[in-house]
């Protein structure tokens, strides 16, 4: 616990930041209301969203509060996963972008052994061909070679 | 035209082979998240957006909305067998489900949610089959200033009445509008926010938004939930849902109460089944005779939150397909699902495409009789569901999701914005900034801006429009309303929620 709510603290950092650089880069190019230009729309929920995020601390800097707990391995894990099936899905094809996603995301989580992650993700790249292939006729091949 | 004749069309399109089977995948998999803590119907409608495009638009709105209502049914048996929510809406269930669990009482609990589940579904169907059309036709009135009103009022209202700091709610209004900018203007064609990306001069779409925000941030918080101890299926037998003559007293009046109030719920804008449900049980609570019964396993307050919270459910769907103004979350992704096939809903929808509304409309029906079939007979199914190990559903829905999100257009940029915005639904979710009015702004951003500069077009620029128009000024009024109720309980400090006050 802390003596002021850093988390909020941190949010309304956020959204300052978000809604000023929002206002700054779309105000010159607003128009008048009559002649409105593409920055018009857009430079209203900056201003909002930059006062809002000012208005957060009013009450996070005299509340006490804790940080949460971040889980960075899940994080981490899950989100290199997506990254690698991003990254593999185009050029080598699903069966590959699947199989490194699963691993990547067992080992996010300590309950599955190596062996499982691989039967796992077997299993779910036949799923993935019966259903989306041959089910709702998506264009996935699964293998590619870009060579 | 009668409404028989209607009810025919639609029956005629709800009963096709085709859509009855999306009809019942639509249910059977709302139960199933439902089921699960954790997984919603929300997440897992974002999950699905993606592959609807794949389907008929009728077809994928019925099974979407299959996935919504379903989820509502689902949601109460994990609340009442677990003491655990499988839905948000369902929490209020926890509060006497679990304890008449723990009495042996849990096959009543359950027989009381299904029952009251249909009863109310079937009122808040009747209801949109009555009154769907005459808000159609008095809409077709409305004018550019009246929609931006009713979508201010809208947006508004879920970041206001939504649970948790209403700042922090329209702060994520405000950001999901701003994000909803990014692309090509549609009045001076210019582009905005797109850093000379070409794939941004479309916009982004609103499926990888969706599965980024609720998809992936849930997962992650999700793949090290422990794995569920629960009893055994075999003691739900039919026997043990044989109510006493003393439960079935008790049973109509709340079921009643919850589907009048969650019929009206449903309606407004930015309340949902969670609000809806919360406040039957507090209705419920405070005529009752004896409120020391409540939280030591009433069966009212299983029936009446759960009644209201299908009613909501149902006329939820009516200012969304009427008007074409989403109140939740939820709703509007339903209007997603229908603007990547090029269809607006509106008042002209139900004159325009009768058989899409009424069969929508009939699906419910069908829908909600699948239901009741499944919920009971299926309850060992659904236990079982309960003991999938977390570590192996994660990696299976976070398949689904990436080779969604990479269909939807066929390339990889889909997947980088899901992760982007995985990573932002994860920060927000640590912070408590809620994911839902961001996705509501997203959707109507777009749609208010065009309405906005219409109406000032009209008007020259005078913004008067909005205060001389009666309807729009009635909105705009109540909307000023909203936000100085709001203030005014943030000074005066937060109210005690029904939850917070001790159980027992």
């Amino acid at each position: 616990m802390f003596a002021r709510d850093y988390r909020d603290l941190a949010g309304s950092g956020f959204l300052c930041a978000a809604g000023f650089s929002v206002a700054l880069n779309t105000v010159p190019s607003s128009g008048t209301v009559s002649q409105m230009g593409r920055g018009s729309v857009p430079a209203t929920p900056g201003f909002l969203l930059a006062s809002l995020g000012a208005a957060i601390p009013a009450t996070a800097w005299f509340r006490s509060g804790g940080l949460p707990k971040i889980d960075w391995h899940a994080t981490i894990f899950i989100m290199l996963g997506v990254l690698g099936f991003a990254l593999t899905i185009a050029p080598f094809g699903m069966v590959p972008a699947i199989t490194l996603l699963i691993v990547a995301s067992a080992l996010a989580d300590d309950r599955i052994s190596p062996l499982g992650a691989l039967i796992l993700s077997s299993a779910l790249c036949l799923i993935a061909y019966l259903v989306f292939r041959l089910g709702l006729g998506i264009v996935l091949e699964p293998f590619r070679w870009p060579f | 035209m009668s409404l028989i004749e209607n009810a025919s069309i639609g029956l005629g399109v709800a009963l096709t082979w085709h859509n009855l089977l999306y009809c019942f995948v639509g249910v059977f998999l709302g139960m199933v998240v439902g089921v699960l803590p954790g997984i919603g119907p929300l997440a897992t409608i974002s999950l699905l957006l993606p592959i609807t495009f794949y389907l008929d638009p009728t077809t994928a709105i019925i099974m979407l909305g299959g996935v919504y209502y379903g989820g509502a049914y689902g949601g109460s048996i994990t609340s009442i067998l677990l003491n655990l929510p499988g839905s948000t809406s369902a929490a209020v269930a926890c509060l006497d489900g679990y304890p008449m669990t723990r009495q042996g009482r849990g096959g009543i609990a359950l027989l009381a949610t299904t029952m009251a589940s249909f009863f109310a579904a079937a009122i808040g169907i009747g209801l949109m089959m009555l009154f769907s059309p005459l808000i159609a036709a008095a809409a077709l009135q409305f004018g550019a200033a009246e929609y931006f009103a009713m979508m201010l009022l809208g947006l508004v209202a879920a970041s206001t009445i939504s649970i948790g700091s209403p700042i922090k709610g329209y702060a994520m209004v405000i950001l999901g509008v701003g994000i909803g900018c990014i692309g090509t203007d549609v009045n001076t064609g210019l582009t905005r926010f797109t850093f000379g990306i070409p794939e941004l001069y479309d916009g982004i779409g609103l499926a990888a938004v969706a599965v980024g925000l609720f998809g992936i941030s849930e997962l992650i918080a999700s793949i090290k939930e422990a794995d569920q101890k629960v009893s055994d299926p075999k003691a739900f037998s039919f026997r043990s849902m044989i109510p006493t003559r003393d439960d079935v007293r008790r049973f109509w009046g709340p079921m009643l109460r919850g589907s009048a109030i969650g019929s009206f719920m449903g309606v407004l804008p930015g309340v949902g089944g969670t609000i809806a449900s919360f406040m039957s049980y507090a209705v419920e609570k405070r005529i009752s005779k004896e409120p020391e019964r409540f939280g030591r396993g009433a069966i009212e307050g299983v029936t009446s939150p759960e009644a209201a919270n299908n009613a909501c459910d149902q006329t939820a769907f009516i200012p969304t397909m009427t008007l074409g103004i989403p109140g939740s979350a939820v709703m509007a992704l339903m209007l997603g699902a229908l603007m990547i096939h090029g269809i607006t809903p509106g008042p002209n929808l139900i004159t325009e495409k009768p058989e899409m509304f009424w069969g929508l409309v009939m699906s419910f029906w069908v829908g909600n009789v699948m239901l009741l079939l499944l919920n009971l007979p299926l309850i060992g199914i659904w236990i079982r569901i309960l003991q999938i190990p977390f570590h192996i559903l994660v990696p299976g829905i976070l398949m689904v999701v990436c080779i969604g999100a990479y269909a939807i257009n066929n390339t990889v940029f889909d997947v980088y914005v899901m992760l982007a915005f995985g990573a932002l639904g994860y920060a927000m979710r640590l912070t408590e900034f809620p994911p839902a009015p961001l996705i509501l702004g997203f959707v109507l951003g777009p749609l208010m801006e065009e309405n906005l500069r219409r109406a000032l077009l009209i008007s020259r620029g005078d913004f008067m429009v909005f205060l001389e128009r009666p309807i729009s000024a009635v909105l705009v009024i109540a909307t000023a309303a909203l936000i100085a109720w709001a203030i005014w309980t943030a000074i005066r400090g937060p109210r005690q929620s029904v939850l917070e006050q001790p159980a027992d």
